[in-house]
């Protein structure tokens, strides 16, 4: 559906510092997918989701949506072009002078649907979103739940192939956040669109996405599945984000005590990535069973597509070869265990 | 007050008042499209025209930093061959609108420029001409704050052709002048003065009560 090739970027110049943006992006949103890029702030997100429907024109590269070149599109084409790619906003960016019935047919208005269509269509969506008591009201009277969810409904109305969300559950509190995403699913099961989002939260790309890009620097360092990407990460970056969402994130007391090589008397620091039955098994209790003692340092076993998915840091005092061999054990079931170095055992309250 | 007083007083608030509403709808009809102008054609704007969005720019602040009552003098010739005369209420129409037409240029551009960019954002996303976007999004969303900047012009307007009677302009500035001041009226100074806080307070609150109607970007209590 999307396909971005070379894509690069750079803004400043003519006296002022240069900011490269994007810096040679290639990527595939396949039909029907949910895309999430994630990336710290500054990294380029922002103007790689602007850069989908030209709202920022790429300073090189190829914008292909729906197999059609926009970059090469004349404005009134580009126009007509974008009537089929919806756009959210953390902002939401409503019409403070419109109802939301006003701002949701304001889409159609500009696509030139005849007036005797506009208003059964704004009656389906506000319908789909869940607003159609609202319809009356101006955006002022809402909440930011309800303020996006009429973006979405605008987004939507032109009947678009491509939605794009520009940190759109960014401005929102976690629980109004899961409808929105419950949303965002609902609605790419139903109408097969496809999504493309840019999100600094990893929490958001664990409850919708199907395809993760990770974005540091203006480039791709990573991108997969996202079940492959939790469940072995590979970059560091990507690792980072992944322990703050797993609260896998080692303690800066702890941290600063790890040290690569054992001494006598230390224990293993390992974090352990897994899904499904490894997940849910009895991970200490294996560690036991080789002589082992495993101890929680930190972690949670959350969700990730209805699959039960965990993230531990685990302490392991014992035998390095029976560490090992329980290690490669797990390894062989599907695990992704990172060995994080050592320390003194009384850093993690082994006696 | 004796009836003289009284229908001098009459007369020189219809004066004032036709002066005000004359000079101000012609102003406005110059001043909102300047003020458009400016507000869409300067650099990275939607319509850009630096060039002449800069010269006009030049044009209204020179215009603003003239005194009012040296422009007054200035414009006697344009305002003969318009009006036929330099003293009258026909006459002070002149100036008034020509000193009204940068201000409410600058205050019309100030309410467009003041639309939220995120709404810019989302119009261009929705594949907006940017004639679409002046009609359908610029200019509703800006509304309230064009019309409290116009209540600003006309409440100014007032003060401006108080000024325009001190040179032979008509209107309640002229009769305090004349019989305020110098014939030492002061019952007349004071009648002069009330009426015109009394219509500076409708025009005041007037715009702000449509303003207000009209703004929907607060919930109202």
């Amino acid at each position: 559906m999307v396909r971005l090739t070379g894509l690069r970027k750079v803004f400043g110049g003519k006296g002022k510092p240069a900011v490269t943006a994007l810096d040679g992006v290639d990527l595939i949103a396949p039909t029907g997918s949910i895309t999430a890029i994630i990336g710290p702030s500054g990294a380029g997100k922002s103007s790689l989701l602007r850069a989908v429907n030209l709202l920022e024109r790429p300073d090189s590269g190829s914008v292909v949506v729906g197999g059609q070149d926009l970059t090469g599109l004349s404005e009134a084409d580009l126009r007509r072009a974008r009537q089929s790619i919806g756009m959210i906003f953390q902002h939401f960016n409503l019409l403070a002078n419109r109802t939301v019935a006003g701002n949701v047919a304001l889409a159609l208005e500009l696509a030139g649907w005849p007036r005797d269509r506009i208003a059964p269509r704004v009656a389906e969506l506000l319908d789909l979103v869940g607003l159609t008591d609202k319809a009356g009201q101006y955006p002022a009277a809402l909440s930011g739940g309800q303020k996006q969810r009429v973006g979405i409904a605008r987004a939507l109305a032109p009947n678009p192939q491509l939605l794009l969300c520009d940190e759109a559950t960014s401005a929102l509190d976690p629980e109004t956040t899961r409808q929105i995403l419950d949303l965002l699913r609902r609605i790419n099961r139903q109408l097969g669109l496809t999504v493309l989002l840019i999100t600094h939260e990893m929490s958001v790309v664990r409850e919708v996405a199907d395809h993760v890009v990770v974005l540091e620097a203006g480039r791709i360092i990573e991108q997969g599945d996202v079940t492959r990407i939790f469940t072995h990460p590979q970059h560091p970056t990507t690792r980072d984000f992944l322990a703050g969402e797993t609260g896998t994130r080692l303690p800066a007391a702890l941290a600063a005590r790890l040290s690569p090589t054992a001494r006598p008397g230390d224990v293993a620091l390992v974090r352990l990535h897994a899904l499904g039955p490894v997940a849910a098994g009895p991970v200490l209790a294996g560690f036991a069973l080789a002589g082992v003692a495993a101890s929680l340092v930190a972690g949670r076993v959350q969700a990730l597509k209805e699959i039960p998915f965990a993230a531990l840091v685990l302490a392991l005092k014992g035998d390095a070869t029976a560490i090992a061999a329980e290690i490669n054990h797990l390894r062989a079931q599907g695990a992704d265990i990172e060995e994080l170095g050592h320390v003194a055992a009384d850093a993690v309250a082994f006696n | 007050m004796s009836p003289q007083m009284l229908s001098l007083l009459t007369d020189a608030t219809l004066q004032t008042l036709s002066m005000v509403l004359v000079a101000g709808a012609l102003a406005c009809l110059g001043g909102i499209p300047l003020g458009l102008f400016l507000a869409l054609c300067g650099p990275g704007d939607l319509l850009p025209r630096p060039a002449l969005q800069r010269l006009l720019g030049l044009v209204v602040n020179a215009t603003r930093s003239t005194p009012f009552i040296i422009l007054v003098v200035a414009i006697v010739p344009l305002t003969r061959a318009l009006t036929g005369t330099s003293i009258g209420t026909a006459a002070a129409t002149v100036p008034l609108t020509l000193a009204a037409i940068p201000f409410i240029a600058r205050v019309v551009e100030a309410a467009v420029r003041e639309v939220d960019h995120g709404l810019l954002d989302a119009a261009r996303a929705m594949g907006a001409r940017p004639g679409q976007i002046i009609r359908l999004v610029l200019l509703p969303e800006a509304r309230a704050g064009i019309l409290r900047g116009l209540t600003l012009a006309a409440v100014n307007l007032v003060g401006y052709s108080a000024m325009v009677g001190a040179v032979g302009g008509g209107g309640l500035g002229d009769l305090g002048i004349r019989y305020g001041y110098q014939r030492f009226m002061p019952e007349m100074m004071l009648a002069v003065v009330l009426i015109l806080i009394v219509l500076v307070q409708i025009l005041q609150s007037g715009g702000e009560a449509l303003a207000r109607k009209l703004d929907k970007r607060h919930l109202k209590g």
